[in-house]
């Protein structure tokens, strides 16, 4: 029992925490203007040319893929951080110093990260019974019908997703921007995967929810429309819809089962993430391996202090007062650069040659779009490092902190991501590949535009991990032209990103001077 | 050189001001702050660091608004925040690198200023190893040492010498001394005999109100026949505690030595005594003033 109340009170004000967070008022506009984008017929679920009557299931289980998708997506990033916050407060030591086992703090943590979660979805449910009433096609609300699809379809997934953040926060090398990454990619790649093969009566261990869901609505059309092609889809409505009245999934307590099984599979990850956990020991964090010629990686202990003889400061000339904005430069650089591994220059470099290496066509497509994710984790960093590292009152205290840091970091960023693309930008001038080489310049214009706005505005690397991954996973990789700011599969729109870079910076400066004078 | 204060004021919320009508002339020297915890010490040294907007009121450095153009004061500031981070990743010699190229120094300037201020701060043997395995103490040193780079002619600390080892400290607070000549030094701190050691002048703060501006000397003058001791039988302590400032105990073979501070004499076996900084403390701050 006393086992349970510490789980809740640990849930209970890591959730306040949280909900009283702007990222959390953030995630909750997100969420409303996707209940909008919903009812405006952006995010329709199709099945080929027909959809289901806008009744209490059909809209129950529309709102609820959208909040697998959506929530399940983007909430890992809402919730993933309050071990970390533990652990930057020093509220974490002090809970270290308690009986708390490593297990409680874990399921603690997920409880907290579910209840989160939860508080989105909440926000759809009673966005899905005002579009049941805009669309007006059934004004019967079917309260069972309608909250079921959430309850056993977004429900469990939110227990995962809730689960993976502690995991990813508990294993070392997933805590920061890798992890992120990883997650991105990996919910990417998950979706066909697991609708591909799990089928049949598998379909129910789907995660998303989907595949049960494409199943029974499958059946629920073919037999008013026998000519329907399985095309199953969520997306902007395209063609004129016949529609066809669904009335939900007959919820056997098998497949309730196997549905809720997803909170055991949640549960065991959380157990399975306290075995990585350190307790908040900086012991056991692996230490960074550095030039450092200390033997020992613990804290470095100061020399002796001399005699205290006082040293005295030679006044400085009012000459050195001498602004250099080179100097900035080399010093923005060497913060970006500093601290990576040695295989981190070696994949760089490999990429660079790789791209010299290889044909124009080939170098645009695949090489290119490569080499300028390497660096992701780098760039990332611009913009928030003041903050992340707690500099700021330094820094910005300092002169002109607008005009002589800021445009430093963005040029630091700039000759980072035009290094990594050096190989390219020398086979496009080689081949006379002009309209790859302002692709690329675009491209390379782009690239920290979009962290400095990102890092000043948000104060974290993750806006920008996340926005940064998406264009480049939607554009360059998926081809979307609109978002092609490589030029991989087209001529790139240098008349569209560099306006936009612009933009990008103007709204950073904006963010920037907002800061320096709080 | 002048730093003037002119009814300054910092409003959080509708009905809480972290500090209201500030008045204050600051001339060189060592300006100690004092106050308890949430008195709005740090928000008047954020103001002053051109870091926070004041609600209302005007800061002059030399006799310009830095309101309004505050890098007429930031090319002369050095400030030492009460919560800093450094970047883990860079060394001692390169973090100070970094904030010397954006404070706008010259690198040969840099190269050698930042060698003294290793030396200085103790900190020469860890230079070139990485911030991110240092101890509070050395990073504490290492925010001193980017505080002093530019030589600053206005010089603000918050809360300097947390962290540091007595040693540190009283090298520390010898080395305050010998900057403030020609420059303004401003010293936030609740440790009482930090300031003792080293102000010309002292401004007491509560509630975000100025309570004392004065020189150490006129506020002790201010105490004295007012401060008393005697020893009085270890039981009867509670109740004396409920009675007066008690600013000091020492335990003794035939009960405990008090030391109180009241305007009139508290026991007939009480005797006067040189008053000091401390009982100052406790008695503006107690609100008996």
């Amino acid at each position: 029992m006393n086992s349970v109340r510490v789980i809740y009170h640990l849930a209970r004000a890591d959730f306040l925490e949280r909900v009283r967070r702007y990222s959390f008022l953030a995630m909750l506009g997100l969420i409303v203007f996707l209940g909008y984008q919903v009812a405006i017929g952006n995010m329709t679920l199709q099945l080929g040319q027909y959809r289901g009557e806008f009744n209490s299931a059909w809209v129950g289980a529309l709102m609820s893929v959208n909040a697998t998708l959506l929530i399940g997506w983007f909430g890992f990033y809402l919730v993933k951080g309050s071990v970390a916050r533990d652990r930057e407060t020093g509220v974490g030591q002090i809970m270290a110093t308690t009986p708390l086992t490593r297990p409680l703090y874990m399921l603690g943590k997920w409880l907290s990260n579910l209840a989160v979660l939860i508080a989105l979805v909440a926000v759809l449910v009673l966005a899905g019974i005002i579009l049941q009433f805009w669309k007006g096609e059934s004004t019967q609300i079917n309260l069972a019908a309608y909250l079921v699809p959430y309850l056993f379809i977004a429900l469990p997934l939110m227990g995962l997703v809730a689960a993976f953040a502690v995991l990813f926060e508990a294993i070392p090398f997933l805590q920061g921007g890798f992890g992120n990454i990883v997650y991105f990619m990996a919910f990417i790649i998950s979706i066909p995967l697991s609708m591909e093969n799990l089928t049949g009566k598998f379909a129910v261990f789907e995660p998303m929810g989907i595949g049960i869901l494409e199943q029974d609505m499958g059946v629920a059309v073919r037999t008013v429309y026998p000519d329907y092609n399985g095309d199953f889809s969520l997306g902007p409505a395209e063609d004129v819809f016949n529609t066809f009245t669904w009335t939900g999934i007959h919820w056997t307590p098998d497949l309730i089962l196997a549905r809720f099984s997803f909170f055991g599979l949640a549960i065991l990850l959380t157990l399975f993430a306290a075995l990585f956990f350190d307790r908040f020991d900086p012991s056991r964090s692996k230490p960074r391996r550095t030039k450092s010629t200390a033997s020992s990686p613990d804290l470095i202990a100061a020399a002796p202090p001399p005699a205290l003889a006082s040293v005295h400061l030679t006044p400085l000339a009012a000459s050195a007062n001498r602004f250099s904005f080179f100097n900035v430069l080399l010093a923005e650089l060497k913060l970006l650069l500093k601290g990576q591994r040695w295989w981190w220059y070696a994949i760089a470099g490999i990429l660079i040659i790789v791209c010299f290496a290889n044909p124009s066509e080939s170098t645009r497509q695949i090489i290119l779009p490569l080499a300028w994710v390497w660096p992701v984790l780098v760039w990332s960093a611009i913009g928030n490092r003041e903050i992340h590292n707690n500099v700021q009152q330094m820094t910005f205290s300092s002169a002109s902190p607008l005009w002589r840091q800021l445009p430093a970091q963005w040029l630091a960023g700039f000759i980072v991501t035009l290094l990594i693309g050096i190989g390219a930008l020398l086979r496009f001038l080689i081949d006379g590949d002009t309209t790859g080489l302002l692709a690329l310049l675009s491209g390379a214009i782009f690239i920290p535009s979009l962290a400095l706005a990102s890092g000043v505005w948000s104060g974290t690397s993750k806006l920008f991990e996340i926005l940064y991954i998406s264009i480049w996973y939607i554009g360059p990789l998926n081809k979307v032209l609109e978002l092609d700011f490589i030029g991989a599969n087209n001529n790139g729109r240098p008349e569209f990103f560099i306006p936009v870079s612009m933009a990008l910076i103007a709204f950073a400066i904006l963010g920037r001077a907002r800061q320096v004078r709080n | 050189m002048q730093l003037t204060i002119q009814n300054l004021g910092k409003q959080y919320k509708r009905d809480f001001w972290g500090l209201k009508g500030f008045s204050l002339n600051i001339k060189p020297g060592i300006l100690g702050l004092l106050g308890p915890n949430g008195a709005g010490k740090s928000t008047f040294m954020r103001m002053l660091a051109t870091i926070t907007k004041p609600t209302e009121g005007t800061i002059l450095w030399n006799g310009i608004d830095i309101v309004n153009s505050p890098d007429t004061l930031r090319g002369v500031l050095g400030y030492l925040p009460q919560d800093f981070g450094v970047y883990p990743n860079l060394t001692a010699v390169e973090f100070l690198e970094y904030m010397a190229a954006i404070k706008g120094l010259d690198a040969a300037s840099t190269r050698k200023r930042i060698e003294e201020l290793l030396l200085l701060v103790n900190l020469k043997d860890a230079a070139k190893r990485p911030l991110g395995g240092y101890s509070g103490g050395m990073k504490q040193r290492v925010g001193i040492a980017q505080a002093l780079l530019n030589d600053p002619q206005l010089l603000i600390v918050d809360e300097p010498t947390v962290g540091l080892d007595p040693e540190e400290r009283v090298r520390f607070r010898n080395l305050l001394s010998d900057l403030s000549g020609e420059r303004i030094v401003i010293l936030s701190t609740h440790i009482v005999s930090d300031v003792e050691a080293t102000a010309t002048h002292i401004v007491l703060v509560n509630k975000g109100q100025l309570l004392r501006d004065a020189a150490p000397e006129d506020l002790l003058k201010e105490l004295d026949s007012k401060v008393w001791e005697w020893t009085v039988h270890s039981d009867d302590l509670s109740v004396l505690k409920q009675k007066h400032i008690v600013s000091g105990t020492i335990r003794k073979s035939d009960g405990v030595q008090v030391r109180v501070v009241s305007g009139t004499q508290p026991e007939a076996q009480a005797e006067n005594v040189s008053p000091n900084l401390e009982d100052a403390y406790l008695y503006f701050i107690g609100g008996r003033s």
